[in-house]
């Protein structure tokens, strides 16, 4: 009888510890869900902003391909508008780095014309150790990836210089979206 | 009569030295000198090194302090801060240096803080040859443009870059050893939309 009262509260004890840790993996099961849709949406808008800079400067045919032709006006504010609406899309609205990104990639646009070469865009070779930490609408991101361009130079050949470097970030949330208001990178020694 | 000969020539001479002589900064910075010091220590092909100074695996700004000191800079050594500071010694037991001597942005700060002028400041620069720029003048590269300085050349001839065999101003460098690479690196450079290269021609007033 005493064995069996035992038994029976050491399998109340079992029972609630068991109870226990199925609510804190729940609660903990929730966490990372949520935290695991915001890191993947953080990813993507590194990425799109890495991406931006090499292929927002690439003109459409017949001016990607000639390099000693004149791009028209309205195909340069074609592409000034483009990249205004991405990095609204990308940046952090009024952050300084949106301001400065900006300025880049119209400068290279119009130099395209007045130096006579070309781009014709790059992307993202290797990205990895990714690493965020998320702290409510706010978090930093950091990650080691390796980028490419292409570009046609003024005497015709054709260039694809790489480059490792480690990126930092930092993101804040507005309107429900991922943006990026400060964003620096530590080229690899050796590699331009 | 002798005796009062003698002060009156030695006070001629002291006064000839005062208004003749040293005036504090007697440096003056030849860039050709500088120029001519880069071309002769950077290749394509080979690791060029000066065993007089040390080597280092980020060495940009080591040899563009060297540049600068074969086109007259002397060291600064008794600085209050690294701003004011700029020296590398060779001693019996290895080399000192200071940060401004091997340190992109420290050799920036030291440049700015004795007046050395900005010659011009480009955000993706893509222009093969400026007017701007001059022979001796040092070129920082700020690869995020967050206003940083991370890497240093210095700009030696007009000459055609043997690697791209692109004409227009050119750079020598270290740490990717260069010889006479266009100055923007816009081929070498995959970053090149996001760049902004500050050019800064050393004070004669150091």
């Amino acid at each position: 009888m005493a064995k069996n009262l035992v038994n029976s509260g050491f399998r109340k004890l079992l029972l609630g510890v068991l109870l226990l840790t199925i609510v804190a993996s729940g609660l903990v099961g929730f966490i990372t869900v949520e935290s695991a849709k915001n890191m993947a949406e953080i990813e993507k808008v590194i990425r799109a902003s890495v991406v931006a800079a090499k292929t927002l400067t690439q003109l459409p045919e017949p001016y990607c391909s000639d390099t000693e032709g004149k791009i028209p006006e309205k195909v340069k504010q074609e592409m000034f508008d483009k990249i205004s609406a991405k990095y609204n899309e990308i940046y952090s609205s009024g952050s300084e780095i949106q301001g400065i990104r900006l300025e880049n990639l119209r400068n290279s646009v119009v130099g395209q014309e007045a130096d006579n070469f070309r781009s014709l865009g790059g992307g993202i070779k290797s990205f990895e150790n990714m690493a965020i930490s998320l702290d409510g609408d706010e978090a930093t991101a950091e990650v080691d990836m390796t980028t490419f361009a292409r570009l046609r130079e003024s005497n015709g050949r054709i260039f694809t210089p790489e480059a490792t470097a480690h990126y930092k970030f930092s993101l804040v949330k507005e309107d429900g979206r991922w943006k990026i208001s400060k964003e620096e990178f530590d080229v690899l020694p050796g590699q331009i | 009569m002798k005796k009062t000969n003698i002060v009156s020539t030695l006070f001629v001479l002291c006064l000839l030295l005062v208004i003749l002589g040293p005036t504090g900064n007697a440096y003056a910075y030849d860039g050709n000198g500088s120029a001519s010091y880069g071309e002769s220590w950077s290749s394509n092909t080979s690791k060029l090194r000066n065993s007089e100074f040390p080597d280092f695996s980020n060495d940009c700004t080591n040899f563009a302090s060297q540049c600068m000191n074969w086109g007259g800079k002397v060291h600064e050594k008794y600085g209050s801060s690294e701003a004011t500071k700029w020296y590398c010694d060779k001693t019996l037991f290895g080399f000192t240096w200071s940060n401004s001597w091997s340190i992109s942005s420290y050799f920036y700060n030291f440049l700015r803080n004795y007046n050395s002028a900005i010659q011009g400041s480009w955000k993706a620069p893509t222009a093969n040859s400026s007017t701007l720029i001059n022979n001796g003048d040092m070129l920082f590269y700020d690869w995020d443009s967050n206003g940083s300085k991370d890497h240093t050349g210095i700009c030696t001839a007009y000459a055609a870059d043997p690697n791209s065999g692109i004409t227009g101003d050119v750079q020598c460098q270290h740490s990717t050893d260069r010889y006479r690479a266009i100055w923007h690196l816009k081929p070498y450079n995959a970053n090149w939309s996001t760049t902004t290269i500050t050019a800064v021609r050393p004070s004669s007033t150091l």
